[in-house]
């Protein structure tokens, strides 16, 4: 699904990722983690077209997407979330979902003022997808509500909704159970396996530990810009260079 | 039980709309008996304005993007009409090929002026756009050698009034028992454009595009990242906003006969801010007020050397000086009290009415 080959990128002297190849297969949950500044989001900025890398490959698909615009990264079929939720703030859940929708609906200035039949139709199909998938994540009662007088966990899946409403093939989340409490944590991770089981693959950053070793089937970790580890959350948990970033080296 | 609900809201819907309709059409002859002639042609300007302001509220209100050298385009588009309907060059094409010419080449320009600040934001956007506002102004002062081409400073004079065949909306006519005279007939004229503009700002706020421009406005990284192409967007609100300049332009010029550089310079774009930020950013029925309401009141304010004689029965201050002082205080009492404009945007009317629908 998602090829990562040798990229590197640096900001001025700093490093921030160093020669990093990974691979995400279709239907997995990959987990991206390591201490903070390890350059996870970094490397999710990179890949979704933030960033421009300064060596290396990403393929979506066998498709090249190092270089695109964020919005062509994401007609290829990878879309995200952020750390720091970044939701339109002054619009309503449902029209936070509806630009979701942008991508893959075409009508335009004519359309909209004349309200031809095909834009109604178009338009008449992302209402109900949009109310769909606020259904799915769960907070269909808060359609009409604007984005930023949700509570912090319904935002976090609203944005999750924004970007499936985006029809992905990948979705990278970042920290998606960032601030959540025990109970939304649950839910999130029901979410998450349900996306699965529909065939989605999943990019996952996350810092709680026990959620991703239970979620993901494999996993990455980066140190200091450096890929340290991949492989089954056993494996990998077992790793003494994981261990020693972490927890830090016993010979210090 | 629905349905009844529904068609009596139907029919409530229509008869507030045959109502205002009744309003707009009186309103000139209510104004012209109550207040004189020279009010009608105020109401006349402040229709333009309000396309003006409408056009302005695309790119600022919608999108975002502060544009300070929005009279440009305004400025384009009355030189359009000039050049192509008036003795200057000696071309007097009729208005209906003129308007739309007028207004395309302002959307040209609105976007050939956007391209290169595609990058900017908020403050330097402000500065680069207020500095192609006036290139465009300096222009249009200067262009008379070596070939004439504005007329530079003096500005083009004897523009053709708007003409359907013989029927010369300048001119008074008698219908329907009534004399109408050139600027009753022209307020129907704007006012025919103007709605036009209100009902394309509607249609384009609540669709695919509006709701992207708003989504540029709010969050211009997680906008790309959720699929918009912000370059093409940007450049149509540009666009857009600059095509409704351009109409405006073309009327004024019209219904002024006269144009010079001199009314399009910068005091003009800060204006039409001001009616959008006064009214309400980014809600049509504020933005429509506040256009009205900064068409209107500055000109409300000459009265006050009257107030004075009637009151202490001497002028004391010049009312051309106080004029401009009320109207700055004003400004500043409506910022200080209603930040978010005289009518600001409330989305609760259309989530009610979502959620019964």
């Amino acid at each position: 699904m998602l090829t990562v080959s040798g990229v590197s990128k640096a900001f001025g002297g700093l490093q921030a990722l160093s020669d990093i190849s990974l691979q995400v297969h279709t239907g997995e949950i990959f987990g991206l983690i390591g201490p903070n500044g390890a350059g996870k989001t970094t490397l999710f900025n990179a890949l979704t077209g933030l960033y421009s890398i300064n060596h290396g490959e990403i393929r979506l698909n066998g498709q090249r997407i190092d270089g695109r615009k964020p919005h062509q990264v994401l007609h290829a079929g990878l879309a995200r979330t952020f750390q720091n939720i970044r939701l339109f703030a002054e619009m309503t859940a449902l029209e936070n979902v509806l630009v979701g929708r942008h991508a893959r609906t075409t009508s335009g200035v004519v359309g909209a003022v004349l309200r031809l039949p095909g834009t109604r139709r178009e338009e008449a199909d992302s209402r109900e997808r949009a109310h769909a998938l606020l259904k799915r994540v769960g907070i269909a009662q808060h359609a009409h509500r604007l984005a930023k007088n949700l509570p912090y966990g319904d935002q976090r899946r609203l944005e999750i909704a924004r970007a499936l409403a985006t029809e992905p093939r990948l979705l990278a989340l970042d920290e998606p159970a960032a601030g959540m409490n025990p109970a939304e944590r649950a839910a999130l991770r029901e979410l998450l396996l349900q996306l699965q089981a529909d065939g989605l693959t999943l990019l996952l950053i996350e810092h709680d530990v026990k959620l991703v070793m239970g979620l993901c089937t494999r996993l990455a970790v980066l140190d200091y810009g450096v890929k340290i580890a991949e492989g089954t959350p056993d494996v990998v948990s077992r790793d003494p260079k994981v261990i020693a970033a972490y927890l830090g080296d016993e010979t210090l | 039980m629905s349905s009844v609900l529904s068609l009596n809201k139907t029919r409530s819907r229509w008869l507030t709309f045959g109502l205002l309709a009744l309003g707009l059409a009186l309103l000139p002859f209510l104004v012209d008996a109550g207040l004189g002639r020279s009010w009608v042609r105020l109401l006349d300007l402040a229709l333009l304005y309000v396309i003006l302001a409408l056009g302005l509220n695309i790119v600022v209100g919608y999108a975002g993007l502060l544009d300070l050298g929005y009279v440009a385009f305004y400025a384009l588009g009355a030189y359009v009409y000039a050049w192509l309907s008036s003795p200057h060059f000696g071309l007097h094409l009729p208005f209906w090929a003129v308007l739309p010419l007028g207004a395309a080449l302002a959307a040209l320009f609105g976007v050939l002026l956007g391209a290169p600040t595609l990058r900017l934001r908020g403050d330097y956007l402000a500065i680069v756009t207020l500095g192609f506002g006036e290139i465009i102004r300096i222009f249009l002062n200067n262009l008379n050698a070596p070939v004439n081409i504005t007329n530079g400073p003096q500005g083009i004079n004897l523009i053709d009034p708007v003409r359907l065949g013989s029927f010369d909306l300048s001119q008074p006519h008698a219908l329907f028992g009534y004399t109408f005279t050139g600027i009753h007939l022209t307020y129907y004229l704007f006012l025919l454009f103007t709605l036009m503009v209100i009902f394309i700002s509607m249609r384009l706020e609540d669709s695919r595009i509006g709701r992207a421009w708003v989504a540029i406005r709010e969050d211009e990284i997680a906008a790309a990242a959720t699929g918009i192409n912000t370059r093409n967007l940007k450049l149509l609100a540009f666009a857009m906003g600059a095509t409704f300049g351009g109409l405006a332009g073309g009327l004024f010029a019209s219904f002024q006969g006269f144009i010079s550089p001199e009314s399009f310079n910068l005091m003009e774009s800060i204006m039409i801010l001001c009616m959008i930020v006064l009214g309400g950013m980014g809600h049509i029925p504020g933005v429509i007020f506040g256009a009205v309401v900064l068409t209107l009141l500055p000109e409300a304010l000459r009265y006050t050397g009257d107030w004075q004689r009637n009151l202490f029965g001497h002028v004391y201050i010049d009312p051309a000086d106080l004029r401009m002082l009320l109207f700055g205080v004003a400004l500043v009492a409506v910022m200080l009290y209603r930040p978010a404009g005289l009518l600001p945007s409330t989305r609760r009317r259309r989530e009610f009415a979502d959620a019964q629908g």
